[in-house]
């Protein structure tokens, strides 16, 4: 068998994968059906509600995505939205006290606290499927027995407090005060300041009317008319009877006369419902994570292409890719609508970007080497963006696609240029390594030595010359050349845009922390991938065997800015713990 | 190879002679040669660049360690910082500057110049490689400029100080921050001043230009008025200072009550800048320890730098200078750095001084350890039966710890075991009195106080010309304060004072009565307010004992009489009620209702030990710094040796009593001398002077839409306006901001820190609006040029070689291609 069939049969075996992928991706998150109150009620008037939460005005939609996200875990209560989980809690919180709606992360807390339940109650029935799912009823978290392990497993502040943390601002979360004081949906009135109102100035939900005074007293100094402050009272109020009664049509019909009467309290404020709706569509959608199924339908053909050279594969590959990249710059112009800035201040964002600019890298160098050479470069991007979204889409809880402010300290445009700068050079150190790892997979099913003797933008340049020069150069080159021509492309131009990106992080920071360089870990790591991309340089020069040590270097470079990303930014703090 | 010749044989002996010698004569060629090749060897560089890897991601990240747990759990790792390990200790700053580092770096160098100039021809093809090179030289020649010379530090400005002038004393500054006290004054005259509020926009009277102003009010307690009053100070208006005072429980100007603008005219209170001449080092940077000094009672701290004290690891002498967590062992590695003086107006001169522990995360704690005198105490552990056990500490013959969990638990010492049925009995409060020059005793049992019944009359003591009334009782159940305390009216030859009885001996006193102005009260709650008064000295022609109520406590932990003697008795109503129940320590006993009791760690005979606790790993805050860290300080004085624990604190500022974030007193370690000098020792970082003082003008902060929320996410920016006291004058206002830093002679000035708004930490605190002081990062910046030059040379070179050369390269083949066409 020849290795060019060997590798056909591998990377055949590697599309299968990923289409298996995909098909589990899918079922992963499937929603599961509305039934009842939670099929008939329609909120959809809700949608176009904004909400007042740390220092940004955000739609109803987005915010209760966000505490859910907080109370439940990122996967949510299944069967219900976002927005009528945040009401039913906020509303029936005597139906939810049973229910298992708090998410428990740890696998180690969750042992415990089953343990401490079994020593109050003598069993843990009903509680079997805690351990896996981590879910459990806010009662149970009220025991003394459990108060007694969050309090001991609290004071572990190495291994286990940000757990009982969670776990303590979930049940909080949960509680109708904290609820009802972090829905800061009433705007203030055009002459009352900037200050927005949150539900419990209004009035009480019925969950907690009883035993407090109507504070809409306050609102009145706060220049707004009692007979808004009685209309608003009154829909709101409306809305939770609707809810606590499971009246579905007048909750529905609750919902919209709210949205209407919030918005005409002070249009002048009010964003526009377009933004409103958008923005709840974008939560709604997952934050279109899903789009790396349609990568990965993309990176298939492409595959099969770069096998095969099947034109079929070829067209339906590119399609698809272009396709992806289309929705994916949807993606990003929506968040950036939506936020009001380049989406580029957490890591859910820097992720996401990362990967179209590589994206716009890969189509820029298709143009520049078409043929195979620039399909690989789609495949390369394809694999990077699909890798980046399945990871946003599979770890909400570590990219967490809330949209906040960005921090003060990252309000600078020389910031604007490091960061992009460098999750470029990130994104296509990474298209690199795929594109290694092809080349190592060719070598291991005993692809011959080639490489590209002139580098990767020396390649680039002898094949622009014209359609007979490129002709020429494809007929010379077998597929090894040409996956390590990519590799030494996209190794070359991370190379200058690392250190260039560096360079001008080292220009913010002597400017806005007094030194350029603090020998911080996310600083070091970056150094240390540049270091890694030096050694192969020099490694390529002196040594034979060149294709495979670009390869591998390659690989151990992206490793090394993986760690950088991932390991750096989640396990170790530093001054870049906000990046 | 060198041979030494062997002895028997002469001719070889010739030979190898001539061997060696000849390769001694080569050899400084011939090692000169071999190190020439190492140098432009590239293999040689790649293995530097490989070990600067090793070394980078060791001292950056450092090695993964598991906690426990399952191996692929995230969760269960824990990256630990190779260069903060015992023997190393070093800082992140440190460690990119030790001499391994170095070493690596100028190998670095070395090779990169000796491969370029032997092995790199300069020529067009390979002027990228040249550019790259020159850019990687000058950029670490720039960064040997820049970290060899780097300063960093912070530097607290407050935004006014508090000028004190009491007319018959020297004039004393202390900075307008919420809390901050000081005391001023002659001896006997002294004023105890503290800020007890901040206005940062207090509204003016009409007609002026402005509309508001700082406002800044100070609590003064001084000789001249007998109760405290609250005098407001208005920046910018000294023509508006006025007075407070209590008043049908609230401030009223004393112009409405008392109608004078000022209670006391013997003080005098201004608003000033408050000016900041020095900054700190960051111990974060570079390890930077400095012990302050000043005498009790001045404002003026002196420097001591500590040389050679790492701040990463715990170093005590032996075990018992310290508490430590169970379970843990802390490795003897004991320390003695002298600390010598370099400051002049050192309160201690030339004394010499020497740091002899250091622990990083400690906290002062009192325990009990086996002693010769009666003094029982022992720890009861509680199980409600809702699956909680709470622990408390008992302490038999503490006024202050004899009681627990809101009295339902005490500790009593039996004397005999008579003793023990009086436990069970409740007893009314009494009073012990004596008049001893007329020999007179009396044994009277408080029935009634005046407070009560504003009837009551006074008891003559019969064979005296004293008569007492009891005013009130008021009992406490806050672990500073006396369990009850007595107020008791006496009247003897035509005066009348108050005395102040509890079991603590501390708070008796004889106090007249305040002279206030009609309808006016002396503010202040708690046992202050109750002490309010002038304090007088004791009347020694009554003696007055105070014995409280006893109400016997729900469960007792009786000990005694005997040393082993040990039991509980139970008032709960219950059936087991009353009775003496012997129980050994560890003893679990059920008190009925699934409530369950245990008494452990039972002393009869104990001693109270003060020493630093040193806290498990586990509960140490990361972000907490140096903040609970503690030396110990040992002294020699006329052949006397002192020493002390010195608590670390922030930023020891003339003026500031308080620590700026969370307003509770500063804390020092103290040093009493064989002359009645009391020296207060702190430790903290170094501070070095700034080329001027800043004076910080104005603080504000611009937030998102909906207004600062108190969140920092809704805060876009924070802006000091600062000036500079240069000695031609002061310097306009400059806004300082977050990546908008400013310079002034050389330093550069960032914005770092600020002063965010909370509510109350403590009781008594009076919680802050923020926005009082704001503090700056304060560094040079030495080289930066150079390196920026490197890095760009190298960008530029990076760009030739990867981009143009190519391009050169694909010109030249195709002028080839051309020229052998032609030629063909």
């Amino acid at each position: 068998m020849t290795p060019h069939r060997r590798f056909t049969i591998v990377v055949s075996l590697v599309a299968a994968g990923l289409a298996a992928m995909g098909v589990a991706g899918v079922n992963h998150r499937r929603d599961v059906a509305s039934s009842g109150f939670a099929a008939e009620v329609d909120l959809s008037g809700l949608e176009s509600v904004a909400v007042y939460t740390d220092g940004r005005v955000k739609s109803f939609s987005s915010f209760a995505n966000e505490v859910i996200d907080a109370i439940s875990g990122p996967k949510g209560h299944e069967g219900h939205s976002s927005v009528l989980m945040y009401l039913e809690l906020m509303m029936r919180p005597e139906a939810w006290s049973h229910e298992p709606v708090i998410y428990v992360k740890n696998v180690i807390l969750r042992a415990d606290i089953l343990a401490a339940v079994g020593d109050r109650h003598g069993d843990t029935g009903g509680l079997d499927a805690f351990l896996e799912t981590g879910m459990i009823a806010p009662h149970l978290l009220a025991e003394p027995t459990v108060e007694a392990v969050l309090d001991v497993r609290g004071d572990d502040l190495i291994r286990s407090a940000r757990f009982v943390n969670q776990v303590r601002y979930a049940v909080y979360s949960t509680g109708v005060v904290g609820l009802s004081e972090g829905l800061r949906m009433l705007p203030p009135a055009p002459d009352g300041g900037e200050r927005w109102s949150s539900m419990l100035d209004l009035s009480r939900p019925s969950a907690i009317r009883q035993g407090f005074d109507d504070s809409a007293g306050a609102l009145v100094s706060r220049g707004l008319p009692a007979e808004t402050i009685a209309e608003l009272s009154g829909a709101w109020l409306a809305l939770a009877d609707g809810i606590a009664d499971r009246d579905a049509p007048a909750a529905t019909a609750a919902s919209t006369a709210l949205a209407g009467l919030l918005r005409a309290v002070n249009p002048g404020i009010y964003p526009a419902e377009r933004r409103l709706q958008l923005e709840s569509f974008y939560f709604r959608s997952y934050n279109l994570t899903w789009i790396w199924m349609v990568y990965l339908l993309a990176c298939m053909p492409l595959l099969l292409d770069l096998v095969y050279q099947w034109r079929p594969a070829r067209w339906l590959g590119i399609g698809l890719f272009l396709t992806a990249f289309g929705l994916h710059g949807w993606a990003l112009g929506l968040r950036w609508y939506i936020s009001g800035r380049w989406p580029n201040s957490n890591m859910f964002e820097a992720v996401t970007t990362a990967a179209w600019m590589g994206g716009v890298a890969a189509l820029v160098l298709v143009f520049v080497a078409r043929g195979l050479l620039g399909r690989l470069f789609m495949l390369t991007s394809a694999a990077a963006s699909m890798v980046a979204f399945l990871c946003a889409y599979s770890f909400p809880a570590e990219l967490n696609p809330n949209i906040s402010n960005m921090m003060p300290v990252l309000n600078d445009y020389l910031l604007y240029i490091h960061t992009n700068l460098i999750i470029w050079s990130y994104v296509i150190i990474f298209m690199a390594a795929v594109s290694a790892s092809l080349y190592l997979l060719w070598r291991a099913v005993g692809g011959d030595r080639s490489y590209v003797k002139m580098g990767g933008a020396g390649m680039l340049a002898l094949g622009s010359g014209g359609a007979s020069e490129r002709h020429e150069i494809e007929a010379d080159t077998n597929l090894g050349t040409v996956l390590d021509g990519v590799t030494m492309v996209m190794m070359e131009l991370s190379f200058v845009m690392l250190w260039t990106g560096i360079v001008l992080g080292a220009l913010w920071a002597d400017h806005s922390w007094g030194r350029p360089w603090g020998w911080d870990p996310k600083e070091v790591f970056a150094l240390n991938t540049f270091i890694v991309f030096v050694v192969l340089v020099h490694t390529r020069w002196k040594t034979r065997d060149k294709g495979l040590w670009t390869a591998a270097l390659a690989v151990v470079g992206a490793g090394v800015m993986l760690f950088n990303w991932i390991v750096i930014n989640l396990k170790i703090s530093g001054l870049h713990s906000y990046a | 190879m060198l041979r030494f010749p062997a002895r028997s044989d002469t001719a070889t002996q010739d030979v190898s002679l001539m061997n060696a010698q000849s390769w001694l004569a080569r050899a400084p060629r011939v090692i000169a040669r071999a190190v020439y090749d190492l140098f432009s060897s590239v293999w040689f560089g790649v293995s530097l660049l490989v070990l600067l890897f090793i070394y980078a991601s060791l001292g950056s990240a450092g090695w993964p360690h598991h906690l426990g747990g399952p191996l692929f759990d995230w969760d269960n790792w824990l990256f630990e910082p190779v260069r903060q390990r015992p023997g190393i200790e070093l800082t992140e700053f440190e460690w990119f500057h030790w001499w391994p580092f170095n070493l690596l770096i100028s190998g670095i160098c070395l090779t990169l110049v000796v491969t370029t100039l032997r092995r790199i021809r300069l020529d067009a093809l390979r002027l990228g490689v040249w550019m790259i090179h020159t850019g990687i030289i000058v950029l670490c020649f720039g960064s040997w400029l820049y970290f060899g010379n780097k300063v960093e530090g912070l530097s607290p400005v407050a935004r006014r100080v508090v000028v004190a002038r009491p007319g018959d004393g020297q004039e004393a500054r202390f900075a307008a921050l919420p809390n901050n006290t000081t005391l001023v004054g002659a001896e006997g005259h002294v004023y105890d001043l503290r800020v007890f509020d901040i206005e940062k926009q207090l509204p003016l009277p009409p007609g002026g230009q402005a509309t508001s102003a700082y406002g800044v009010q100070v609590m003064v307690r001084g000789p001249h008025v007998s109760y405290p009053f609250v005098r407001q100070l208005i920046d910018g208006h000294p023509e508006l200072t006025h007075d407070l005072v209590m008043a049908a429980e609230e401030l009223l100007p004393a112009s409405e009550v008392l109608g004078v603008r000022l209670v006391d005219e013997h003080l005098e209170l201004l608003l000033e800048p408050f000016e900041q001449s020095w900054f700190y080092l960051s111990n974060q940077l570079e390890t930077s320890w400095a012990l302050y000094l000043r005498e009790a009672g001045t404002q003026r701290w002196s420097q001591r730098p500590i040389e050679g004290l790492s701040q990463f690891h715990d170093r005590v002498r032996v075990p018992s200078q310290v508490w430590m967590p169970p379970g843990e062992v802390l490795p003897m590695r004991p320390v003695d750095l002298p600390v010598p003086s370099v400051e002049p107006g050192d309160p201690l001169g030339s004394l010499p001084v020497s740091v002899t522990a250091f622990l990083r995360y400690a906290a002062m704690e009192r325990r009990e350890v086996p002693g010769d005198a009666i003094f029982p105490t022992c720890k009861l552990l509680l199980d409600s039966g809702a699956g909680r056990v709470d622990e408390f500490e008992l302490a038999a013959l503490d006024p202050r710890r004899k009681l627990a969990n809101r009295g339902f638990l005490a500790m009593a010492w039996a004397v005999d075991h008579k003793a023990w049925t009086e436990l069970g009995r409740a007893r009314p409060p009494s009073l012990s009195i004596r008049v001893p020059d007329a020999g007179v005793t009396l044994e009277h049992v408080i029935e009634s106080t005046a407070l009560a019944d504003a009837e009551l009359g006074f008891t003559t003591i019969e064979g005296s010309d004293y008569s007492f009334r009891v005013e009130f009782i008021q009992n406490f159940d806050q672990a500073d304060m006396p369990a009850s305390v007595l107020s008791v009216e006496i009247v003897a030859a035509g005066r009348r004072f108050r005395r102040w009885l509890s079991e603590d001996p501390g708070f008796v006193r004889d106090v007249e009565p305040p002279q206030l102005a009609a309808g006016a009260v002396a503010p202040g709650g708690g046992l202050q307010g109750l002490l309010a008064g002038d304090r007088v000295s004791i009347d020694a022609g009554i003696d007055v004992i105070y014995r409280p109520a006893h109400v016997p406590a729900p469960v007792v932990v009786v000990a005694g009489p005997g040393d082993d003697d040990l039991g509980l008795v139970v008032n709960l109503g219950s059936a087991i009620d009353g009775y003496r129940h012997p129980i050994v320590p560890g003893e679990l006993f059920a008190l009925g209702e699934g409530i369950v009791v245990s008494v452990e760690d039972f002393m009869a005979r104990s001693v109270t030990e003060v020493r630093p606790a040193v806290i498990p790993r586990s509960r140490r805050q990361r972000a907490a710094g140096s903040a609970f860290s503690m030396v110990l300080v040992e002294l020699d004085v006329a052949g006397r040796r002192h020493e002390a624990w010195v608590p670390f604190q922030n930023f020891p500022m003339q003026g500031v009593g308080v620590h700026l974030r969370t307003r509770r007193p500063l804390q020092s370690g103290r040093v009493l001398l064989g002359d009645g000098r009391e020296i207060e020792l702190v430790l903290s970082t170094r501070r070095l002077p700034l080329p001027s003082a800043v004076v910080l003008d104005d603080f504000y902060i611009t937030s998102h839409e909906g207004g600062f929320t108190g969140s920092v996410s809704s805060i876009v920016d924070w802006t000091s306006v600062v000036s500079f006291l240069h000695s031609d004058g002061r310097t306009p206002s400059r806004p300082v901001s977050v990546n908008a830093p400013i310079e002034d002679q050389g330093l550069w000035f960032f914005q770092a820190q600020w002063d965010s708004p909370d509510s109350p930490r403590f009781a008594g605190d009076p919680g802050s609006g923020g926005l009082n002081y704001t503090v700056l990062g304060v560094g040079n910046r030495v080289g930066v040029g150079i390196q920026m030059l490197g890095c760009c040379i190298a960008v530029l070179g990076m760009l030739y070689a990867f981009y143009f050369k190519p391009v050169l390269i694909k010109r030249r083949l195709q002028s080839a291609r051309a020229a052998t066409e032609v030629g063909s």
